[in-house]
């Protein structure tokens, strides 16, 4: 259990020692069954879209706009995540929890792609849109946002969760250190 | 008999033919998109984040595109809950939230202490804070406009 409140944010309420076997895992949403497809939110730093190839359209196809492959945190459904954590790993997993105007999520979401570049495959970077995902942000206890689970690969250690805008430095401390 | 049988069920076969048409199956395609908030809220919260900035002598951030998401975010919630709460934070019960009052921008830890966990409103000593006291509409709408 992390006995050093003073790296948490202002906000953060103290830290809850989670036990991976005690997640209680009670959404009724449908899995997605291609979760490289899934949507992802862009940053408000997204390149623009290039122009579409000249071609006779039948119908107008949705815009791309929405659709980023190219985003290393995917959005994931609550099953996915559950599935994630219950699953074998051996890198550490961290769970972003974010909503569509919630300013500094967007931030967040910045930094968590450039650690994403970072550590590449040496750790998992996810994150949950609490709006579409209500019961599954409610069940682990997510109130200020944006809130960061911290899960490591050891099924012994407890996950660390943080409460608001943190450092990027204080995040790579967290999956150096702690995890 | 058996003429008038035959032509009986002939009529019939005639009349269930012309009352079941061929219907033409209509393929309806399901849009499911994140509903922008009205321009007049986004104004109306825009013209309140100005005020507000200014009376408690707070900044916006330096990035004025978090300005934006959080004022379309408070925009947001007074259209569909009437009150301008939070979009920084998760709710059990959104309804009993707006109505309660303490999450209503601007919340009680801002107005008790200016602290704005949105990035709204941010004190002189913030290093996220900017110069700027004022976000225009255009502003708001380029920010977002990737969203």
């Amino acid at each position: 259990m992390l006995s050093v409140p003073s790296i948490f944010s202002s906000c953060a309420p103290p830290p809850q020692p989670l036990c991976l076997s005690n997640f209680p895992f009670k959404t009724h949403h449908p899995n997605l069954l291609f979760p490289t497809t899934t949507t992802s939110r862009p940053s408000l730093l997204s390149a623009p879209i290039s122009p579409p190839l000249p071609r006779k359209l039948l119908c107008r196809t949705p815009s791309a706009k929405y659709v980023r492959e190219d985003y290393l945190v995917k959005k994931l459904s609550a099953k996915e995540v559950q599935e994630l954590v219950k699953g074998e790993r051996n890198v550490p997993l961290i769970i972003d929890f974010y909503a569509t105007w919630c300013g500094p999520c967007i931030l967040m979401a910045q930094e968590l792609e450039m650690l994403a570049v970072e550590y590449e495959s040496s750790a998992l970077i996810v994150k949950v849109d609490t709006d579409d995902e209500y019961e599954f942000a409610r069940d682990m206890q997510v109130r200020g946002l944006p809130t960061l689970y911290f899960i490591s690969p050891d099924p012994n250690k407890d996950a660390i969760r943080t409460e608001g805008l943190i450092p990027i430095q204080m995040m790579r401390d967290i999956i150096d250190n702690q995890m | 008999m058996t003429a008038l049988q035959a032509l009986t069920s002939y009529g019939v076969g005639i009349s269930s033919f012309v009352t079941s048409p061929r219907v033409r199956p209509h393929h309806r395609r399901v849009i499911l998109a994140k509903v922008e908030p009205s321009d007049k809220s986004v104004e109306i919260m825009r013209k309140f984040s100005e005020q507000y900035a200014r009376k408690s002598g707070t900044y916006f951030c330096v990035d004025k595109g978090v300005t934006s998401v959080v004022i379309k975010g408070l925009a947001d919630h007074k259209d569909s809950l009437g009150a301008p709460l939070c979009p920084c934070r998760h709710y059990d019960d959104k309804a009993a939230e707006a109505g309660q009052g303490f999450w209503n921008c601007p919340c009680v830890p801002m107005r008790e202490r200016k602290e704005c966990h949105c990035m709204l409103f941010l004190t002189p000593d913030n290093d996220f804070a900017g110069q700027e006291q004022t976000i225009s509409l255009e502003e708001i709408k380029v920010a977002t406009a990737n969203m």
